[in-house]
């Protein structure tokens, strides 16, 4: 592993839980590292696995974060992500792109602190497995 | 032999009737090729080219795929087990109406692999196939060759958990047990992969997908593909398929894979046609052994059933 490797992390966040948890934390001046790229979507359900793959395939390894679970907006958007989600992580893990490079984690638009909790967490793990060295041969 | 010729006879009569009725306009079926062991799909509007069709233990080919070519006509098809797993799908994703095409199925108890007969005797000297329950008998010029059913046939019609069309108009022959054609473990080279530690994997899955062109034969040829537009496809003049890096073939392979999610019935064609042998079974039966496990769904079973991405319920 490269000691300087600083990981990049697309975040998809959904705009009326996880969003608002972002801007809680800046709002609250909580610190969390900057390797996390955040995209707004408007709904989690809306997360195709194509962007997921084609963040992979730039480089980044990822999170996604939505509504806690029965709190959707669209009341059931985070049902089918978290099938979707559980179908795709198996997928990738047996191409073998480690599981834990995708995570699916609920925060609300009221939890600043556990955003930043989390991305904290994340960039550290990410760390430790290192690059993912799927853009070069 | 006598009930493959029977059974071809069957067809060729359904197909003349059908067609001379005007039940259907066009029927889709197979015929012999170049050498006794190759097979292509056959499609015909007239009533007398019937003679050409043809059923034998060599007809692998899923001609359900060929549908979509006519979707705006009533066409009759010829189906196998499998094959009739991909048309539920089809009409149940909308894709077909059931109304519009008349099923011919046949109850099928194995497809000979050519790559496999040739490793025993050389093609063109096989004069005519006999396959029975427990053994296949190749006729040659000279003498009889007999042999076991996992060294002629395909490896998926060795672990076949549906020989006979569930859905059909018609069957042709009898209906077979199950216990003949399922005698092995469908996912074991599957759960073989999953043993290994992640990067043994990746090790095993980048050699393999480095042979990929990105030639998408996979793609054309498989009847779930129906999208007129493909948006894990690159265009002929995208850099990235001639620089075929990683990322470009894996992101193919898995992005499909992922479609295939509650669809994939496991004909496997996307194998047999991958001019460069990736074991893509490999990846389609992974697919479908976690749709099996994480929402108790098997594809193409029943039209009414609701696809797993389609429903949260019971999750």
């Amino acid at each position: 592993m490269e000691p300087d490797f600083e990981p990049k992390i697309m975040g998809f966040l959904c705009s009326w839980c996880s969003y608002a948890g972002a801007d809680m934390a800046g709002v609250s001046r909580l610190s969390y590292p900057a390797n996390i790229r955040v995209i707004r979507v408007m709904c989690s359900g809306r997360i195709d696995p194509l962007f997921v793959m084609k963040a992979f395939t730039s480089g980044a390894t990822r999170a996604r974060l939505c509504c806690h679970p029965g709190d959707c907006h669209y009341a059931t958007g985070n049902y089918y992500t978290e099938r979707r989600f559980v179908m795709l992580q198996r997928l990738l893990d047996y191409m073998g792109i480690d599981q834990q490079r995708l995570k699916l984690t609920w925060v609300s638009a009221s939890e600043g602190a556990r955003f930043a909790t989390i991305v904290t967490e994340l960039t550290q793990e990410i760390k430790a497995l290192g690059p993912l060295n799927l853009v070069t041969k | 032999m006598e009930k493959s010729a029977e059974k071809t006879a069957i067809i060729q009569d359904r197909a003349r009737a059908l067609l001379t009725s005007g039940t259907v306009d066009v029927f889709i079926g197979y015929k012999t090729g170049s050498t006794m062991l190759r097979v292509t799909p056959c499609v015909i509007t007239d009533a007398n080219e019937v003679e050409a069709l043809a059923w034998n233990a060599m007809c692998i080919n899923n001609l359900v795929a060929t549908l979509k070519k006519y979707a705006h006509q009533r066409a009759a098809i010829v189906v196998k087990g499998c094959d009739a797993r991909s048309l539920v799908e089809l009409i149940k994703l909308n894709q077909v109406q059931r109304e519009q095409v008349y099923i011919v199925g046949l109850p099928c108890s194995g497809i000979l692999d050519p790559k496999k007969v040739a490793r025993k005797r050389p093609l063109t000297s096989i004069k005519a196939i006999s396959v029975q329950e427990d053994r296949i008998i190749l006729f040659e010029g000279s003498g009889i060759l007999a042999c076991t059913r996992e060294e002629l046939l395909y490896d998926k019609c060795l672990t076949c958990t549906h020989p006979n069309p569930l859905i059909a108009d018609e069957l042709v022959g009898d209906a077979i047990d199950e216990a003949v054609t399922h005698t092995g473990d469908k996912f074991a080279d599957v759960e073989e992969l999953e043993q290994l530690a992640v990067e043994e994997r990746r090790a095993f899955w980048q050699a393999e997908l480095s042979k990929c062109t990105l030639c998408y034969a996979c793609q054309t040829i498989c009847p779930m593909c129906f999208c007129k537009g493909c948006t894990v496809t690159l265009p002929k003049n995208d850099p990235q398929r001639k620089a075929r890096t990683p990322a470009s073939v894996f992101s193919f392979h898995i992005n499909r894979a992922y479609h295939m999610v509650g669809r994939c019935t496991g004909c496997l064609e996307c194998e047999r046609v991958c001019p460069v042998g990736i074991p893509l079974s490999a990846i389609f039966k992974k697919v479908e052994k976690d749709t099996q496990e994480l929402f108790d769904y098997e594809a193409g079973v029943s039209v009414d059933d609701v696809p797993p991405l389609s429903n949260w319920k019971d999750a």
